[in-house]
């Protein structure tokens, strides 16, 4: 059965999968691996491609996060405390993944295009951080979101 | 002249000011409040008394207005904010050109949408609110005021999540100019 409730959710929780699973991906599994199998030179080529791709899919992911998000609240009967938080945190992990994206990530682009340069490790090492910092605020998020639909049960 | 090396680097893009989104932000907040403002006060009882048609119009329209204000200020400072945070993707000059074309077509759905969500109940103690500021203040000035904090959180919660709907636009633009950054130098490097 295909209401458009259950449509909008669908894609929501989609949304989650593809911004978070990206970002988890390119963290854990991608980086690692290019650190040991490429030469720096190399590894940089590819790594300035990721994570400019990586930044469409994870912001495109998000902005669909918000707009099903914002729409999902039409369904509800009412805005506990905790949906409160959660809006705020939403907030604050768009404004983090833009940061991140938008301008620790278009800098990175930029200075990489001739190649290594000194002042690329240390924006590499922040644009991990707030990656790390934003995929465990989305884990708050999954979690106050349980909270708001299955609290209740137990 | 100064011989130390610039910090920006030369190829950085430079977050540029936007008079438009200043001027709209101001146009908003102003609609927005006149219309919250009188809403919750009952101006246009007395506004009747000396233009009928103004007050009429007033009265039938300013609950609009007030949706429709708050969600433009959410929006454009989710925008500005937004700008900001990406500014070396979307700060230049015509950085923001989509996002600017599409926020004005999102308005007025974003208006009944975060407006409904707006609505929704806090789920806290807003009975006991209500009683306990009518009897601290009287219940011609405690209900004035409970009107009023009604209708200011009400605006703010509208534009609170037009806010977020601005980051998402600015999300949609930073991930548009990547693709166009990517599709027209997609092996640059040594």
């Amino acid at each position: 059965m295909l209401t458009l409730r259950l449509a909008v959710l669908f894609v929501h929780v989609t949304a989650v999968i593809v911004a978070l699973g990206g970002s988890l991906f390119s963290t854990f599994a991608l980086t690692p691996v290019l650190a040991e199998e490429l030469e720096p030179a190399a590894r940089l080529r590819v790594m300035r491609r990721v994570i400019r791709r990586l930044g469409v899919v994870v912001l495109s992911a998000l902005a669909v996060l918000i707009f099903t998000g914002i729409l999902n609240l039409l369904y509800l009967r009412a805005m506990p405390i905790a949906l409160m938080v959660k809006l705020l945190l939403v907030a604050v992990v768009t404004g983090l993944a833009l940061y991140q994206y938008g301008s620790v990530g278009a800098r990175i682009w930029r200075l990489s295009a001739d190649g290594p340069n000194p002042a690329i490790p240390p924006l590499q090492a922040l644009f991990r951080k707030i990656g790390l910092t934003v995929g465990a605020l989305v884990l708050v998020i999954i979690y106050l979101s349980l909270t708001l639909t299955r609290g209740a049960i137990g | 002249m100064s011989l130390t090396p610039p910090l920006v680097p030369p190829t950085a893009r430079i977050l540029v000011r936007s008079p438009l989104l200043e001027c709209l932000t101001f146009l908003a907040l102003l609609i927005g409040l006149v219309a919250a403002a009188s809403y919750a006060l009952g101006t246009t009882t007395a506004l009747r008394v000396f233009k009928p048609a103004l007050g009429a119009w007033l009265d039938a329209h300013q609950f609009y207005l007030m949706e429709g204000g708050a969600t433009a200020l959410g929006l454009i400072v989710g925008i500005r904010l937004g700008r900001r945070l990406a500014a070396e993707s979307v700060g230049g000059r015509h950085g923001a050109n989509f996002v600017m074309i599409l926020a004005p077509l999102a308005w007025a759905p974003l208006i009944h949408v975060c407006a409904a969500a707006a609505r929704l109940g806090w789920t806290l103690r807003g009975g006991s609110f209500a009683s306990w500021i009518v009897d601290r203040e009287g219940y011609e000035a405690g209900t004035r005021f409970l009107r009023l904090s009604i209708t200011a959180i009400y605006f703010f919660k509208t534009a609170g999540l037009a806010a977020l709907a601005g980051l998402a636009l600015i999300a949609i633009g930073v991930a548009l100019a990547s693709s166009h950054d990517t599709a027209n130098n997609p092996s640059a490097g040594p």
